[in-house]
């Protein structure tokens, strides 16, 4: 009897104790946040915080598509911990930000020192290391209002847009934690992927393309689409894009689309001079080949591949000038000696933004063209 | 007189063994900070050391069927210091009880559970440990295969989903770390894990066939070093130079697992496996401790211990550590110089101390 007692005491104990979380906290109490713009401005409180929360009773298909499924929320604060808790003066929903997809930051705020604004995201327990880090040109939080004609509402629209950029590879895509670990390394220099507010036919639509080059945790200069995919040639990061092999005195200009790659790069010091070969094997489809030449001879699938290798040449080489002018090692080139030769590594370490100047490079390809589509050959007229 | 009427088989005292070592996993990430890459070499070296650590022990607990470590110690020091030294030894888990309680509470409270008051989990797993505890040790040694087995596939699981993620690059260079560092890793990771199986001295008194307890314990701690290596190669590989930045490095890694839009946000698996695991280690704590305190003071039994303990273990957890990172602090710098006589010096003085006893009886029936 004693025992069927306290057995019976023990359910009701554990039962109420256990039934429930502590701090659960119901989504009606939430305010969900899926992206959030950070921008520096020059009032008493400085850091303004956009965090875009979304509705999600009006992201249904039969709701009014008047209202709009999203709400910005804006706050400014001390710092940007302050901002962030600030909202709530507005807002009667604590911001949420583990399904935070997209962090924005704006020009002038990474040009000031980007540290201050990650700390928070990577000390807070609730965001994710693999949130997405974007340089705005201009001011952030203006990317949040504009409303691609796609996506109902603009931070997801943001995310896929990150998704996307592998179809072309001449924007870079970077989350915190590689932007934490470049920001650790002694050599490597930090990079994210920049968005631009541009206007077309009226409308202000967003647009992503491009490398962000920081110097520490500062903001300097920005790649443009050709260096990018050269930066990322080098990083083994192209997932797919288009060749555009320039017109002959004998051909159009052939496209070339990007099926696969990869890049395998070797260190070497030679006599005081650091050589790096960069090898790059790629499987390529031909998408575009206007010719009455037929594309099976194998003089053609020369004069392709040679195209396609020229290409690439010159997009990694405008990549490297542009580095070397900067002085950023953005590559990852000193890692690379660091984790080969650990030994002569301390004498290296110190003059490293020296040595970076007058690094050699040497290109080794395999290229291999696969397939050129649905005809052999083009419909030109006959003369 | 003896306290515990069960007996468990070799197999089990391997299964328990494992568990204890491998509850130490989130403690890996104090040697991240010292070691960086290097941290699966420390591992290497401090599980070698670990062997010679249960080597110590197990010779000193096969010398003495069926005695616990008070018993040893009072056979071989004396009644009188050899209690002294028995109460020390007590105090010493007592209070490795709490710094486990405190290191998983912690680890809620920091990452899933921030409002909720500490105090809560302690109780909970206090009370989950002392119900365990009062059950005798062949209810713990039976739980021990399943909640082992659960931590190691979820390690496994773990790995296959990150393999895309891993760039074993991140491990290089090898090597490249001064002297002090690595023997101040390697002297945590020895410490640790592997030296406090010193507490096994409580249970394999209880193992049916003593000859066997030495293979098993060896075998797990190579099990142990095992699981750490393919860990910290994960975490290494996974988060590469923010790896000695990042507190719980395990969680953090669990957190970047994304296998098509499906298999997302994993962690808190990691979580309920790392308590299944983190609860052998002080449930093994308590039942020595509680063991250990009816064997210093005579009592027939050690359940009425057991609450007690469990109540002056949750006040003292739950006051232990104001800042959570102290426990980092003492973890690093404190503890494995704290823990030095307990987990080596006592042991391999007192083996000593047998073998001339042994030899000079030898002689003497010459």
């Amino acid at each position: 009897m004693r025992k069927k007692c306290i057995l019976i005491m023990n359910i009701i104990i554990f039962l109420i104790c256990l039934s429930g979380c502590w701090n659960r906290r119901e989504l009606n109490t939430l305010a969900v946040s899926i992206g959030i713009a950070v921008d520096l401005t020059e009032e008493r409180e400085p850091y303004k915080l956009t965090s875009q929360i979304v509705l999600p009773s009006r992201t249904e298909k039969e709701s009014n598509s008047t209202k709009k499924p999203y709400y910005n929320l804006m706050s400014e604060g001390k710092t940007l911990f302050d901002a962030l808790r600030n909202a709530t003066h507005e807002s009667g929903r604590k911001v949420y930000l583990p399904h935070t997809k997209v962090l924005l930051i704006g020009e002038e705020a990474a040009k000031r020192g980007i540290v201050k604004y990650l700390d928070l995201f990577s000390r807070d327990h609730e965001t994710r290391p693999n949130l997405k880090i974007i340089v705005v040109k201009g001011k952030a939080s203006e990317v949040l209002e504009i409303e691609s004609k796609i996506e109902k509402v603009p931070a997801f629209s943001l995310d896929k847009l990150t998704e996307m950029q592998k179809a072309t590879s001449q924007s870079t895509v970077v989350n915190l934690l590689e932007f934490n670990n470049n920001l650790i390394s002694k050599t490597t220099e930090p990079t994210c992927g920049v968005i631009e507010v541009n206007k077309k036919n009226g409308n202000k639509v967003v647009e992503m393309y491009g490398t962000a080059v920081f110097k520490g945790e500062k903001l300097v200069d920005y790649l443009d689409d050709v260096e990018t995919r050269g930066f990322l040639w080098i990083k083994s990061d192209v997932k797919s894009g288009i060749i555009v092999i320039p017109s002959t005195e004998e051909n159009e200009k052939i496209s070339v689309e990007i099926i696969k790659e990869k890049t395998k790069i070797k260190t070497e010091i030679k006599e005081n001079n650091i050589e790096f070969t960069i090898r790059i094997e790629g499987d390529y489809n031909v998408g575009e080949f206007v010719s009455d030449k037929k594309i099976n001879n194998s003089e053609t699938l020369e004069l392709i591949r040679e195209g396609v290798e020229k290409v690439i040449i010159l997009e990694i080489k405008s990549a490297l000038n542009k580095a070397k002018d900067l002085n950023t090692d953005i590559f990852g080139f000193g890692e690379k000696v660091h984790k080969k030769y650990p030994k002569e590594w301390s004498s290296i370490e110190e003059q490293w933004n020296m040595l970076f100047q007058d690094i050699k490079v040497k290109y080794e390809f395999q290229t291999n063209i696969h397939g050129a589509g649905t005809v052999s050959n083009t419909a030109i007229p006959r003369n | 007189m003896k306290l515990e009427k069960g007996k468990i088989s070799s197999s089990q005292l391997m299964y328990l063994m494992t568990g204890f070592i491998l509850g130490s996993t989130l403690l890996l990430s104090f040697v991240a900070p010292i070691t960086k890459q290097n941290t699966w070499i420390a591992i290497l070296f401090g599980g070698a050391a670990g062997l010679i650590l249960v080597y110590i022990t197990s010779t000193l607990a096969m010398k003495f069927p069926e005695k616990n470590l008070v018993l040893i110690l009072e056979t071989v020091y004396g009644r009188y210091v050899g209690k002294i030294i028995s109460v020390l030894y007590i105090l010493f888990f007592w209070m490795l009880i709490t710094f486990n309680v405190k290191g998983i509470s912690d680890f809620f409270v920091t990452l899933i559970m921030p409002e909720t008051p500490d105090i809560v989990f302690i109780i909970i797993i206090v009370l989950l440990c002392g119900y365990a505890v009062s059950k005798g040790l062949e209810v713990i040694a039976r739980t021990s295969l399943l909640l082992v087995s659960i931590f190691i596939i979820e390690v496994i699981l773990i790995f296959i989903l990150l393999y895309k993620n891993l760039d074993f690059t991140n491990l290089l260079p090898i090597f490249d770390i001064s002297l002090s560092k690595l023997v101040q890793g390697v002297h945590t990771i020895t410490a640790i894990p592997f030296g406090e199986t010193v507490v096994f001295l409580f249970i394999t008194g209880y193992v049916s066939k003593i000859e066997k307890a030495r293979k098993a314990s060896l075998s797990a701690v190579v099990i142990g070093i095992v699981i750490f290596i393919i860990i910290s190669i994960r975490n290494v590989g996974v988060l590469g130079n923010s790896c000695c930045t990042i507190r719980y490095p395990s969680y953090q890694a669990a957190r970047l697992i994304e296998v098509g839009n499906i298999l997302e946000r994993m962690e808190l698996l990691l979580a309920i496996s790392h308590i299944a695991i983190i609860f052998f280690k002080i449930t093994i704590y308590y039942y020595a401790t509680t063991i250990g305190v009816a064997q210093v003071l005579n009592l027939r039994s050690n359940l009425p211990l057991v609450y007690p303990i469990g109540i002056i273990s949750v006040i003292i957890s739950s006051i232990i550590f104001v800042f959570h990172l102290d426990s980092v602090e003492i973890g690093t710098n404190t503890f494995p110089i704290f823990s030095l006589p307990f987990v080596f010096f006592i042991p391999l003085v007192t083996l000593i101390i047998v073998n001339i006893k042994e030899k000079n009886k030898k002689k003497g029936n010459i």
